[in-house]
């Protein structure tokens, strides 16, 4: 038995869950102003997208610039609690049901959450004022930057490690659009398989 | 150069240790410029890594200095008894490896640190036990894909049949099945048409496809439990709570027959899983690998007599290198016995049974 992905010059298998690593490290995030509307008060700021788009990144990365204030992810079936707080960060929204978010929309004066569907209209009509931004990432550079930061947090000497080249991204866009969770999902499986570190290409991988 | 630059160097250059071992090194830290540490600390603990969310436990920190360093180098020796029965496990989806981190404590400054993995084992490893059985693995999937496709199509088949034989003349019947015939009249001539319609009527067909999977799951139900009815006592015992790698489990299938009966086939199965459990972004996803799959026909009397008790042994070889059962917050190595005893085609009951493994000290 050797070390744990030591022939790819890897620590661990980099598409695998990485949350001992500071997320910091690999998200890829633009914010924006947002930091600064999200003071202002009555400002709700939704992150909306389908699974695996990154909502969750973007949502964690704007909570670090309001490290103290609460941030709650909502499973379904879960019960919310309120924090006295003027700001709130709400993974998940949709999971809360009509009356929790109108608890949770009286008790805050701003708020950031993440959401399937567009939630713009309800709190219109709570009296917030809405900025949307919808989460996705079809700029190969970035999605390709994402994994090279996935790979490099998880290397373990100097040396080569395996890398994801412009056309695999390419490829992965294909079958994929821009659903990066399902990107990293087959990108596991390829790096179970793997010898070496020699490139992966994709396209003749499926080929073969 | 950095002010502090931590290095974990192991008395063991390989990095490989046995349950029992103290591993034995010592923390280099290389000093540019005066630094006051309030702590140098080392902590032994181990972790998850795969598909699931990670997992540590069993952290143990030692203090190894405090105070202030001159420039210059400093070695600071450690050790530690390896006691822990949780072995280094590399597997499909779940890894466990043991980590050693050094940090020191820095005062307005960020703490340098270094984390270094090494591997316990119970004994040496040969081969990855994953990959042993993937061709036995993989046919069985393929077995268990066409038997489940069959159990819905089955009850599709039947509950259509019933469907069309209740419902053949009322409105809905009519709609469903008019475009269907409106294609084949060539007179119409409305293809488009006839397929839109079509299309409109085919979500009708989604409660009769949920229908015809609860039947599935329905007749399954009540064919165990004709068949517990059938056999009184049926029940599988095993010899131990606990069994080790290298022994054999050994258990009992018992029952007494309240007729006569013909059984048709027994099959035991010994599978192992991976279970992890993934809570990233805003969803939840439980991963499941098989690592290990075993099947042993259990040698039954073909013909039951009523109220002739019945009794057969199952016996499994638990390979020597096969990884303990463990259960670690979202990940987890399940192991079970599974039982299927057919009496006819329709009169089926299946039973698990959990099994743990323990670690071979």
């Amino acid at each position: 038995m050797k070390l744990a992905f030591e022939h790819l010059n890897l620590t661990q298998n980099p598409f695998g869950r990485l949350n001992h690593i500071d997320q910091r490290e690999l998200a890829i995030v633009e914010l924006g102003s947002l930091p600064e509307q999200l003071q202002q008060p009555g400002v709700a700021i939704q992150f909306v997208a389908d699974h695996g788009r990154g909502k969750t990144t973007h949502l964690k990365a704007l909570h670090q610039k309001f490290a103290t204030t609460p941030y709650q992810q909502i499973h379904p079936g879960t019960k919310a609690e309120y924090a006295k707080a003027r700001i709130h960060f709400i993974d998940s929204i949709e999971n809360l049901s009509s009356r929790e978010r109108k608890v949770l929309y009286k008790n805050c004066d701003s708020l950031a959450y993440t959401t399937h569907k567009n939630m713009k209209f309800e709190l219109w009509r709570n009296g917030f004022t809405v900025i949307s931004v919808k989460v996705s990432a079809l700029d190969p550079k970035t999605i390709q930057s994402i994994f090279e930061r996935r790979i490099e947090s998880c290397r373990r000497n100097t040396g080569a490690t395996p890398s994801i080249s412009e056309s695999d991204i390419e490829w992965l866009q294909q079958q994929y659009k821009d659903d990066i969770r399902s990107m990293e999902a087959y990108l596991y499986d390829i790096f179970q398989t793997l010898k070496t570190t020699e490139p992966l290409m994709l396209n003749k991988r499926v080929a073969a | 150069m950095k002010a502090c630059e931590l290095h974990i160097v192991f008395e063991q250059a390989d990095k490989t240790f046995a349950l029992g071992d103290t591993l034995r090194g010592r923390v280099v830290v290389d000093i540019t410029k005066t630094t006051q540490c309030n702590g140098l600390n080392v902590n032994l603990f181990w972790r998850t890594h795969g598909r699931g969310d990670t997992n540590t436990g069993n952290e143990k920190s030692q203090n190894l200095f405090t105070g202030e360093w001159q420039p210059g180098h400093y070695e600071y020796p450690f050790e530690y008894e390896l006691a822990e029965n949780k072995t280094s496990y590399h597997g499909e989806i779940i890894n466990l490896d043991w980590y050693l981190e050094a940090t020191a404590d820095v005062p307005w400054a960020f703490d340098p640190n270094i984390e270094e993995d090494f591997l316990l084992l119970s004994r040496p490893l040969a081969e990855d036990y994953h990959y042993r059985q993937r061709a036995q693995i993989e046919q069985r999937k393929r077995q268990k894909k066409s038997s489940s496709i069959l159990q819905v199509i089955f009850p599709f088949l039947f509950f259509s049949a019933f469907a069309i034989f209740f419902f053949k003349d009322t409105e809905f019947m009519f709609d469903l099945f008019s475009p269907i015939n409106e294609y084949f009249d060539q007179e119409h001539g409305l293809f488009i048409s006839t397929i839109g319609k079509f299309l409109d009527n085919i979500f009708w067909l989604i409660p009769l496809i949920i229908g015809a999977v609860m039947l599935g799951f329905l007749f399954r139900y009540l064919s165990g439990k004709q068949v517990e009815k059938l056999l009184a006592d049926l029940h599988v015992t095993l010899s131990k709570s606990e069994y080790q790698p290298g022994e054999r489990i050994e258990a009992t299938l018992s029952c007494t027959p309240q007729r006569d009966l013909t059984v048709e086939n027994c099959y035991a199965q010994l599978i192992g899983q991976e279970v992890a459990v993934d809570n990233s972004g805003t969803t939840s996803t439980t991963h499941k690998h098989e690592i290990y799959f075993d099947e042993v026909s259990v040698s039954l009397p073909q013909n039951f007599n009523n109220q002739v008790p019945v009794s057969s042994e199952i016996s499994f070889e638990v390979p020597d290198n096969i990884p303990a059962s463990f259960s670690t917050g979202q990940n987890s190595i399940k192991w079970s016995l599974k039982l299927d005893l057919k009496l006819t085609r329709w009169l089926r009951w299946l039973n698990t049974t959990t099994i743990r493994i323990r670690q071979k000290l």
